[in-house]
């Protein structure tokens, strides 16, 4: 039976069940880095990982192509940085950990498909987001921010003639979109299907 | 005078060498003009059918272009608004579970107009009706197993969220058959959407007790709970997901065993070509 239908009533057509009659089970141990290193998809992506960089194989990419996914990488090692800011000034939580790990491996795999190397974010947007990232705020910065990241990897994918790079960027989409309603979960607007189902964030464009 | 008339037989002679020589020339001769002649005699060459049945329809070449695509990712969002409205009808929603179930049907209709607009102007028409092939081989029977299940309330949340994860994987996995950019956003779109609203149901209906991470992620996650049924976790791994799902509903058979089957991304055999029409 759905406990929390069972513990809630309807809100009416603008709500759901009430996420808050359960405390969401998402303080369990994770090893994510180990997990990232023996999965399918991110494997090659992470085939290097050891450091914070990876580098790989020449693409046959355009340099315009080039240039836009390494925009697309460097707002995943943006994202990354954020939440280990977040992690490290006291929200110390293994989903967050957990999606840190995430941004770095897409990261990496915009790296494995391009051969640009994962180096560099984007200074400008960390800078700006990083207070935010340290506050009380953190968790709506958070889904914020993952709300940009999806819309700007669909005006990449609207642009990226590569069938390979558009794949990788729909996967990421993918999952981005997932982290969108477990951080509104979190927040407490899991009732919320304005939050769980729409975005209307604006891309993070150059 | 026995011997003078064997001797005047042309049969009774025996045959020297040069006339058997002579005489197989002719025949291989012979034989060789009516070979050649055989093609003229008419007569009908196929092997032949046993029974009075109509001959097999030969189905026209599909191609498979951003068009079928399209239309295919319009029938299946049919296919998934006929599933919920069944369940619906049916009185197997929650009240609670009805509010955003009637949202998840409106946005899947909105989609199936958007996907229409696309089909036209890719120079087609839409295809406004549900998949075919996945009515008959998902939808039917997953249906009648929930609605004849020992927990109905549980089958109907398991086929939900199989549905709705089969978008997801669906549209991601439709990104890589597409040539038109503008056409891989669109449904990028739609599939960030569909992703949404499967971590939506995992997050109402799995998460209580299994958390947000799947077992990719989490250490403590599995694949199955420990009745045997398929947990779909909210964020089950790092990357998005085109592989199957996993769906066991149904009141248990003689032996013991549900009825299972596993939602799979779009095949030729699922593709809705441009000669198809409904």
């Amino acid at each position: 039976m759905d406990r929390r239908d069972d513990m809630t009533t309807p809100k009416g057509s603008g709500s759901v069940t009430n996420s808050q009659g359960d405390a969401p089970n998402y303080d369990r141990p994770t090893d994510v880095r180990r997990r990232l290193l023996a999965g399918g998809a991110a494997a090659a992506a992470v085939a290097v990982v050891g450091g914070r960089t990876v580098a790989a194989a020449p693409s046959a990419l355009s340099q315009s192509e080039l240039d836009l996914l390494k925009y697309a990488q460097r707002l995943e090692l943006t994202a990354r940085d954020l939440y280990d800011e977040a992690i490290s000034s006291g929200l110390d939580d293994p989903l967050l950990e957990a999606m840190s790990e995430q941004h770095e491996a897409y990261a990496h795999g915009i790296a494995g498909l391009t051969g640009l190397s994962a180096d560099s974010r984007n200074d400008e947007l960390f800078g700006r987001l990083r207070t935010s990232f340290r506050g009380a705020g953190a968790l709506q910065s958070a889904y914020d921010l993952e709300s940009a990241a999806v819309a700007t990897h669909l005006e990449v994918i609207g642009i990226l003639s590569d069938v390979d790079a558009a794949e990788l960027v729909a996967s990421i989409i993918s999952a981005e979109s997932r982290h969108c309603v477990v951080l509104a979960d979190v927040l407490g607007r899991g009732n919320e299907l304005g939050a769980t189902l729409d975005n209307d964030a604006a891309a993070i464009l150059p | 005078m026995t011997e003078k008339h064997q001797s005047d037989s042309p049969l009774s002679n025996p045959m020297d060498r040069r006339a058997m020589l002579r005489r197989s020339g002719a025949v291989l001769g012979l034989g060789a003009i009516l070979s050649a002649c055989a093609k003229d005699f008419g007569g009908d060459t196929s092997p032949g059918r046993v029974g009075l049945a109509d001959p097999a329809a030969v189905l026209p070449d599909g191609t498979l272009d951003d068009l079928a695509v399209v239309r295919t990712m319009q029938s299946l969002e049919h296919a998934v608004v006929a599933a919920l409205e069944t369940m619906s009808g049916a009185g197997l929603y929650s009240a609670a579970q009805a509010t955003y179930i009637e949202r998840f049907v409106a946005d899947h209709v909105a989609a199936s107009e958007t996907l229409g607009a696309a089909a036209v102007a890719a120079g087609g028409s839409p295809y406004a009706c549900p998949n075919e092939w996945f009515m008959d081989r998902y939808v039917l029977p997953v249906y009648s197993a929930v609605e004849s299940s020992d927990d109905v309330a549980r089958d109907t949340r398991s086929a939900t969220l199989a549905f709705e994860t089969m978008l997801a994987h669906s549209y991601q996995h439709m990104v890589g058959l597409l040539s038109v950019p503008a056409h891989r956003k669109l449904l990028m779109t739609l599939g960030s959407a569909a992703s949404r609203r499967s971590a939506l149901l995992s997050i109402l209906w799995t998460a209580p007790s299994h958390g947000y991470l799947g077992p990719a992620l989490s250490d403590e996650a599995s694949e199955n709970d420990a009745a045997g049924f398929p947990i779909h976790y909210a964020v089950p791994a790092s990357f998005g997901l085109v592989s199957q799902i996993p769906v066991v509903v149904g009141k248990p058979d003689d032996e013991g065993s549900r009825y299972q089957t596993s939602f799979q991304t779009p095949a030729e055999n699922t593709f809705v070509y441009d000669y198809m029409s409904c």
